[in-house]
């Protein structure tokens, strides 16, 4: 067994966990051991293929094959050096002040929170894409909701050199987005801390850790040797994810002190929706995510986004199989991509247990109100489609697998939770949140407003599982506000302790 | 050991056209490699999940049997189809949940191939922004 000692350790390198390493790597200087631990690996340049199938075994967790407990839903989370942030598409959207201050959390203020998030929007160069450089699938939604008198607006994105693969769910070919394996682990290796990948946590013990070190056919090496470890760290930093963290620490053993743990998990269950066009579209040529309708977020609860996939992703996300399934497959070139996210209300019975090999369990229910959303999420993707010269339109919960032009003023009649039956398709889970959500009493949150543990003053939170609640929009700028105020309420007590 | 073994990737194979038509494209080597990828995905999966599949494709199997006196794979082409429709819609929401994982996993293993991407016109490019913007009088 192999001992080590730090300072600081962070579990995760992903925007939590990138943040605070990089926002407490200056203490190095005073003379503090830092470690990150990260569970994947980090991978090369080169092992960017951008096939499917080969990226998904090697970037996402269980190769993108998590399931929640009902096999309902799947649930995708990157796995690497840079967590999710090697997988998202980098689009970065401040959360709404409705949205903080329906969390109640005393002493988290939006503006302050907000400030936080604009300070990475500078880091990680987030900017509007220039008009020449949107494709034809995003400029058909935007002639859409503009058509239909919806809301709709450009996301900013944080790519340097972005060259348009429509890759970046499968981490970027050409290291364009700047993520926290381009930005900030890179900033927090330089001022000495020290990143140590493909090591998994296993469980905490107070101060220890107990973790092994495995060997990947993927990555780079890890700087230890693979093993088992036991690591003695003042403070621990928890920023393994919406899954992950609540994982670890209910291996941990912290359920009974912590009644919340693992609860109130939110995730933005999401669906994939197609419209075919009768002439080829630039759908695959360009970044794919470049435009989010806000229309229904607060009347409907649902937000609209652009959107790209590729072939699998495609085909399963479709109800149905045979000819029409075909049809569609075979004319993906003609396909414009809507992908609708249901905001989910943070419920108790939504959760993380264990199974029992110790390994995350995700217990999920569609609500009245989420599966309400899908339905009216459908319909007004419809219109959009249609408002955009679509010749017919697939949805899951429509009587039929394509409604024809000629039936666009049927729609609210065609797409109906009468035809919506669960286990039809799987939605997939977009953003992971909660679990350990952050609060002002003890029995209904695991954390403080600073995302200390509650009554474990060693041992924070900081990723997306402090969310109390939906983020109700893409969350990574959120998460790194957050962690941002995590690491600095750590540099604070530093400062106090004699 | 294979998840599936010879008979059920043989019944998985006989009904494969209905749910992906494109599978009577495909030549042996695609074949074989849709086994490889249907088979690793399975392999990932836990002994119980394992287990259920293999259940739920003999039910899938015989359940036809009850009513046309033959299992699914030797219905005619037509029928087949509608008893694979009635179990995508099935009263029970776990079936429902199980057959979309049957399609699935067929639908990994034929679109998750390279070749197969290629041929239904999916061709992104590392720069494709290039394929955005209009070309130059000097290109």
């Amino acid at each position: 067994m192999n001992n080590k000692h730090y300072d600081i350790v962070i579990i995760g390198s992903g925007a939590g966990g990138g943040t605070v390493a990089a926002t407490l790597a200056p203490l190095v200087k005073q003379g503090l051991r830092i470690a990150v631990l990260e569970a994947g690996p980090k991978f090369r340049e080169n092992e960017y293929t951008g096939r499917e199938l080969e990226m998904a075994q090697k970037l996402y967790a269980k190769g993108g094959g998590m399931m929640t407990a009902d096999g309902s839903m799947s649930l995708a989370m990157g796995c690497g050096y840079g967590g999710s942030t090697i997988v998202y598409t980098g689009t970065s959207i401040l959360i709404e002040e409705q949205t903080v201050n329906a969390w109640g959390i005393k002493g988290l203020d939006w503006k302050d929170l907000t400030d936080r998030s604009r300070k990475y929007m500078v880091q990680n160069n987030v900017h509007l894409l220039d008009e020449s450089l949107l494709n034809d699938n995003n400029k058909l939604f935007y002639q859409g909701c503009k058509t239909l008198g919806y809301h709709v607006a450009q996301f900013p994105l944080n790519v340097k050199g972005c060259k348009g693969s429509s890759l970046c769910n499968f981490g970027c070919p050409n290291g364009a987005k700047q993520g926290t394996l381009r930005v900030q682990l890179p900033a927090a290796e330089s001022a000495g801390v020290e990143v140590v990948t493909n090591c998994e946590v296993r469980c905490i013990d107070g101060k220890t850790l107990q973790a092994s070190v495995i060997t990947r056919e993927v990555g780079e090496t890890s700087a230890w040797e693979a093993g088992d470890y036991i690591i003695h760290a003042d403070r621990i930093v928890l920023s393994a994810g919406a899954i992950q963290s609540p994982a670890l620490l209910l291996r941990s053993g912290l359920e009974a002190a912590l009644p919340s743990l693992g609860r109130y998990f939110t995730c933005h269950p999401a669906l994939i929706l197609v419209g075919e066009h009768r002439r080829p579209i630039k759908n695959f040529y360009g970044h794919p995510k470049s435009f989010y309708s806000e229309e229904f977020i607060r009347t409907e609860k649902f937000l609209l986004e652009t959107c790209m996939y590729f072939p699998f992703v495609t085909a399963k996300s479709l109800a149905g199989f045979g000819a029409g399934h075909q049809h569609l497959m075979e004319n993906m070139d003609h396909l414009q991509m809507i992908l609708v996210l249901a905001l989910d209300e943070a419920q108790q019975d939504n959760r993380i247990a264990l199974d029992r090999n110790g390994q995350p369990r995700v217990h999920y229910r569609f609500s009245e109100q989420v599966l309400d959303a899908f339905v009216a999420s459908q319909r007004a993707s419809a219109k959009i489609f249609f408002a955009a010269g679509a010749r017919r339109v697939h949805a899951p919960s429509a009587k039929n697998f394509f409604i024809e032009a000629q039936q666009a003023n049927e729609i609210d009649t065609l797409i109906h939770r009468r035809y919506q039956k669960l286990g039809r398709i799987a939605p997939a889970a977009a953003h992971l949140m909660g679990g350990c959500r952050m609060g002002n009493d003890d029995n209904t949150s695991v954390t403080d407003a600073w995302g200390r543990v509650h009554g474990h003053d060693h041992l924070y939170v900081a990723d997306a599982s402090l969310f109390p609640g939906s983020a109700e929009i893409n969350p990574y700028l959120t998460i790194m506000g957050l962690a941002d105020r995590v690491a600095e309420g750590i540099c604070k007590e530093l400062a106090a302790t004699p | 050991m294979a998840v599936l073994n010879n008979a059920r990737w043989a019944f998985l194979l006989s009904i494969g056209p209905v749910l992906v038509p494109q599978m009577i494209k495909l030549d042996t080597e695609q074949i074989t490699e849709t086994r490889r990828i249907v088979e690793n995905a399975l392999a990932k999966q836990p002994v119980k999940r394992q287990r259920q599949v293999r259940l739920l494709l003999a039910v899938m199997r015989w359940l036809p049997l009850i009513f046309f006196l033959r299992p699914l794979e030797l219905l005619p082409k037509k029928r087949c189809e509608q008893v694979l429709h009635y179990y995508e819609n099935a009263p029970l929401q776990l079936f429902r949940t199980g057959f979309w994982g049957i399609k699935t996993l067929l639908f990994m293993g034929v679109f998750g191939q390279a070749a197969v991407a290629d041929s239904l016109g999916y061709r992104p490019q590392f720069d494709g922004n290039k394929k955005l913007l209009p070309i130059s009088p000097d290109e």
